[in-house]
């Protein structure tokens, strides 16, 4: 059996517990292959004696770069080394024809041989589809794939390594990860549902990837016998069965392997094993208040937008995956603001929505899930709170070329998207999408433009801040024009596009901010056809001021 | 005749703007602009002043006929009570 593992120095002893679980399990000849950037000679040595040891196995050793896939976006708990397994197909000897890919967080229960040499009908993959509804929607519009298609969770992976050779180019990992990259929400796990789909044979989820997540919702009556039957069991979530602060009930699991190891001589696992109660006991008590005071569980994070460090505490996770690469991911940044999102603010942006789509003037008003309106809500709740800091919310689009940004402002339907779009074409990769609907714009010495989360249904929009140096008010015309225009002519279309508080307060803040534009920025009107030569003429225009 | 309660006049260099805030801002969300003398209006009918008021008062600080002051008056008048700014 050819096992497949990517791992560096602070992941090898966990990672050691998956290969004892293996080994002890499945008395076959057991060939691991590991792939890694960053492991010391000594790491490696004692795997390859530990391995060794047990009689029946052998490890290889993958090298790969350290700074590959460095750019890519990480979580948490999806760090870099996971991409590492994008380089499978690469980095493995032609000689190995199948191979079983298990993430440092799995424990092989039982003997999976039968498993392993299963007939894989043709398809290029054998995983685990999970049934958890909604999280997985946003990874598949972003992949473009469609809404149905059965996202699979890559914690363990049956490659056919012989078919993938002749039916998958190399080439497929860079090109989905050149187009997808910013944009993955579950890191390689979305690459590889974009590079397979369709290519999978699903296997049951309870026995080959049995998630302890999973584990804690079904009643306590089924567990000893989804346990029974499980065969490798996935310790997923962010916190780890060898940490003091886990919360869950299933580290005897792991110790079970991991006291075989000299490496876990120090450990105390009497120790440990109180400590994961005291753990749990607050995470029940945690749980437990909530649902007395009827509030629900939030989750929070960390963005930085517009220079600024906010805390946002929500409910659904698509406000989280739509934001992933704002995310600040040093533990120790200071909070700017904290903006808490509530039912009422859910229910508020629901009322709102009804208002602006009126049912009786158009039939196809697309349908909102909560998660949607909390979207919009984040979105209200940050441009309120960035408001008091000097930056304003304005409905438009933003494209920054030669390290200047242009703002075309319109009315929704005009042709904003188009335009941009036109500059894109006509510009290549110089032209960069800063926000394709709503960037915020701080307004100080001098004025710049801000990519945020929020940004249209075409989900175009760059973390960047962006000096901005034109204002554009955007015309459907016969024929192209552009002329510059005075602030105070541009100023009504202008001021109409802008936020506005319902706080009288900052509404007069924030029509001062407007104000302040004024000789900061040059403003210009368009009138223009959806052809190349408006960009062009645009772009030409615009650029010669600044 | 009176403004209703949640409109406020904003000003930014030469710019002002009737806005809608707090609860009125859920029923009205665009911006009635005005010029020097709607400026000056709309300060009066703050004040309290009615339809006759407001054309002694265009008169008195603009030394304009009183003609043209009704005229400009009714104008003004007209506009909010178009946007729904005022109320009886």
């Amino acid at each position: 059996m050819n096992i497949l593992m990517a791992f560096d120095s602070n992941y090898c002893k966990p990672a050691m517990v998956t290969m004892q679980s293996v080994l002890c399990n499945n008395p076959c000849e057991i060939r691991f292959y590991i792939i890694y950037s960053s492991l010391l000679p000594t790491e490696k040595e004692r795997l390859q004696e530990f391995v060794a040891g047990s009689g029946h196995g052998t490890v290889e050793f993958l090298e790969v770069p350290a700074e590959l896939f460095a750019e890519l976006p990480t979580l948490r708990w999806i760090s870099k080394e996971t991409y590492y397994r994008l380089m499978a197909q690469k980095l493995l000897p032609e000689s190995v024809e199948r191979i079983l890919w298990l993430d440092a967080d799995m424990i092989v229960l039982q003997n999976i041989e039968e498993f392993y040499h299963q007939d894989m009908e043709g398809m290029l993959l054998v995983a685990c589809s999970y049934r958890e509804e909604g999280s997985y929607e946003e990874s598949l519009r972003q992949l473009t794939l469609p809404a149905d298609t059965r996202y699979f969770n890559a914690g363990m992976l049956l490659y056919d390594m012989k078919a993938q050779r002749n039916f998958l180019p190399l080439q497929v990992y860079e090109d989905y990860l050149k187009v997808f990259g910013q944009r993955l929400i579950y890191g390689d796990q979305d690459v590889l549902n974009a590079v397979f789909y369709r290519c999978v044979k699903f296997a049951e989820l309870e026995k080959y990837n049995l998630c302890t997540n999973h584990l804690e919702k079904v009643s306590r009556k089924e567990r000893p016998e989804l346990l029974r039957n499980c065969k490798i069991l996935h310790f997923n979530g962010s916190i780890k069965p060898w940490e003091e602060k886990y919360p869950f009930v299933w580290g005897y699991l792991f110790q079970k392997y991991a006291e075989m190891l000299p490496e876990y001589d120090e450990v105390d696992f009497e120790e440990l094993k109180r400590k994961h109660k005291a753990a749990r006991r607050r995470y029940l008590n945690y749980k437990k208040k909530h649902k007395e005071e009827g509030k629900r569980l939030e989750y929070s994070f960390v963005v930085k937008i517009a220079g600024k460090t906010i805390r946002i505490v929500h409910t659904y996770q698509k406000v989280f995956q739509i934001s992933r690469a704002y995310l600040e991911n040093r533990k120790d940044a200071e909070i700017d603001i904290k903006i808490e999102i509530t039912k009422q603010d859910i229910q508020y942006e629901k009322e709102q929505y009804i208002k602006t789509h009126n049912p009786e003037e158009s039939s196809d008003i697309p349908e909102l899930k909560p998660a949607d309106y909390e979207v919009a809500a984040a979105n209200r709740k940050v441009a309120e709170a960035l408001a008091e800091h000097g930056v304003l919310l304005l409905h438009g689009a933003a494209i920054s070329v030669d390290d200047r940004a242009y703002l075309f402002v319109a009315k929704s339907g005009t042709g904003k998207t188009t335009h941009i779009n036109l500059w894109r074409e006509l510009l290549g990769e110089k032209a960069v999408v800063v926000n394709g609907d709503k960037p915020f714009v701080q307004v100080g010495e001098q004025v710049t433009v801000y990519g945020s989360p929020w940004c249209g249904k075409e989900g175009m929009n760059t973390n960047c801040a962006v000096r901005l140096a034109g204002i554009c008010l955007l015309e459907r015309g016969e024929e192209n024009r552009i002329r510059k225009m005075e602030f105070n002519e541009a100023f009504p279309k202008l001021m109409s596009s802008v936020y506005r508080s319902k706080d009288a307060e900052k509404a007069q803040k924030i029509m001062q901010m407007v104000g302040m534009l004024e000789n900061k920025v040059a403003f210009y009107q368009l009138q223009c056809t959806p052809e190349p030569e408006a960009a062009k003429l645009a772009y030409e225009a615009m650029g010669e001021d600044a | 005749m009176k403004i209703k309660t949640g409109f406020k006049l904003m000003r930014v260099g030469i710019q002002n703007i009737v806005v809608a805030v707090e609860q009125r801002a859920e029923e009205f969300n665009g911006m009635v602009r005005l010029n020097e003398s709607g400026c000056f209006l709309w300060e009066q009918l703050e004040k309290g002043a009615q339809k006759t008021e407001l054309t002694e008062a265009l008169v008195a600080e603009y030394g304009i006929p009183a003609e043209s002051a009704a005229a400009d008056t009714d104008a003004f008048l007209n506009t909010l009570w178009t946007n729904g700014i005022l109320v009886e």
